[in-house]
Parts: structure tokens; sequence; C-alpha cells
């Protein structure tokens, strides 16, 4: 399966964050979804030894996001607009999880997208849908994102 | 103003969690909110400059949650079943914002809460609702909150 290349600085997945979760993104074109297995740090905490509901949705948006990318283009960029989280059950810190992410539409222009979090035995402990929107050029600019794009890079294992 | 207790562990408010924000939240009597002013450490980046959405919704989620205390009871413990967000503007990291929550409804076992993320000159960037109920004691006990109380206090400046 294909893996995704990840950023520099995202604290979900970069390579360059001394406390990003180091997340890597998988294509996995049979089912239509991407999907990554991370384990959340214990300072991602909400209540001791649950993770706080940002963090959740963090992985659910990062997640939600990633799979405008199915299809490999990862020049497409979208910015999330706005998320809709469902907090089903506790999402435990320090234990491996299963994050799952698949578009439920897409134009040029925007996107809506859903992820969901479960724990190694299936349990679904978290969900989202998301509304995902092309920025406008100015933001690519202020964020400097060409420059950005350039250390963007597959990790090796 | 009254300084609202924090936890040790919470990844916004945490004072012994070195990720932490350690975000301070003041009850505002007058007007009926909870207040904090945070700067999101550029580690918790998205895009450059720029706070990743799920930290965006872990302020909002921490705010909404707080607005629940406002009459001072904070042996009143609620866990989030669902967060909406909206993300107007990028949110920046390394600037001071003020994050302010308040109730739209509350009985003893659920509450809908609201919260906003303002950078300092006024300007709306996020906005979220939540919806809160009250955990079964299952779940206060396996988060050792016994154990955890006498950590969450009204820390001193």
């Amino acid at each position: 399966m294909e893996k995704q290349p990840v950023a520099r600085d995202c604290f979900i997945c970069g390579w360059g964050n001394e406390i990003s979760m180091r997340a890597d993104y998988f294509n996995d074109l049979e089912a239509g979804q991407v999907f990554t297995e991370v384990v959340i740090p214990p300072y991602g905490d909400g209540w001791p030894g649950i993770a706080h509901g940002g963090i959740v949705s963090a992985l659910l948006d990062e997640t939600s996001y990633r799979s405008i990318w199915l299809d490999g283009n990862y020049d497409r960029v979208m910015a999330t607009a706005e998320m809709d989280v469902y907090f089903r059950r506790p999402t435990p810190t320090g234990q491996p999880l299963r994050v799952v992410g698949w578009t439920l539409e897409l134009s040029e222009k925007r996107a809506r997208v859903a992820a969901e979090i479960r724990l190694m035995d299936g349990t679904v402990t978290a969900r989202c849908e998301a509304l995902l929107l092309k920025p406008p050029k100015s933001f690519l600019e202020q964020c400097d994102f060409e420059a950005e794009k350039a250390v963007w890079k597959i990790r090796e294992d | 103003m009254d300084k609202q207790p924090s936890a040790r562990v919470c990844f916004i408010c945490g004072r012994e969690n070195e990720q932490s924000l350690k975000a301070e939240y003041y009850t505002d009597n007058l007007n009926q909110q909870v207040v904090s002013e945070t700067i999101i450490p550029s580690r918790f980046n998205g895009w450059p400059g720029h706070a990743h959405g799920g930290l965006v919704a872990a302020l909002l989620d921490e705010a909404a949650f707080r607005a629940i205390w406002i009459d001072g009871d904070y042996t009143r413990s609620m866990v989030t079943m669902n967060l909406k967000i909206q993300l107007l503007r990028p949110t920046p990291t390394e600037q001071p914002l003020k994050t302010v929550g308040w109730v739209l409804e509350i009985n003893e076992t659920t509450a809908k809460t609201a919260s906003e993320i303002r950078l300092l000159d006024g300007t709306v960037v996020a906005r979220g609702v939540a919806t809160l109920v009250k955990p079964p004691d299952s779940f206060l006990e396996m988060c050792g909150w016994e154990e955890e109380q006498p950590y969450f206090k009204v820390y001193e400046d």
C-alpha cells in the first residue's frame, strides 16, 4: 500500500517536530480509505489515561483530511472549515489506535470527509465529519506553502 | 474574576504535563463567561505559523467545558459527547489568543455550551458548540479521579 508523505512541522505527522505523533498514513485503495496506526502519547491526556477531546479531534481532522489524497494527488490542497466530532467512548492514550478516513464528496473546491478512531479490537471511540475548502492563494503564500512542500517526505520505516 | 482550578495531566491546563499549554481560566461573573489568554506554541503547527485544526478544537473544547463551572461548582463533572466547530480563519501559533466560553443550556445531566477563539483585536478565528453529558461513575473510577482530585486546584501565579 502506498505511504503518504508527511510534513515537517505538523504535530500529528511531522518528521521534524520533536513531539509529533509521527503518524504515517497509507492509501488502502481496495477499501477506499486512508489509515494510520498511532499511539497518543501521555501528554495528550485530558483525564488521566484518556485523550483530551481536542487531541481526539486533531487525529480525526488529520485523518479525514488525508482521505482527499487517496488518489495520490498530493498537490490537492484544502483547509478544514467545519468539523463535527462525536465522542462515543473514552479514547485511551498510550495504546495503539487505528484511525481510518474516507471521502464522502469531492470537487475542485470542496470536500466532505469523515474519519473514525478504533481500538485494536475494532471498537469505535470517536467519529467525525468535516467540510474542507480550497484556501485562497493568499493563505498559501502566507504559510510559505511552496517552501514547506519542498520538505515533505515519505518517512522510511 | 475568579481563577478556575487546573488539573495535573490535562493537555490544555495541566500543571505537570510538559507539553501542556498551561492555560488558566477565569470566570467573568459579570458577562457570565469563562476566559483565557493563551499562546499556542509552534510545536502545534499544522501549517507553518498556523495551529493544527485539532489544537483549535482542543481550545474550543476546553473553554466550552469550563463554561459549566461559571457558578463555581467545580464538583460538576461532564464529558464532551459532541463538538461542532467552525474554523473561520487561520489561527496563528506564537501569538496571544483570547478564548471565551459560555453556557447555552444546562441541567443536572446534560449541557450545551459554546466557545470562541479571538485574536487580541477581537477578530473571531474559530467557534464551537459542545454537547456535554454527565459520565457514569464507572468512567470517573476508570480515570482514577479520586487520586487526581488533590492535584485539581487553583495554582497561584
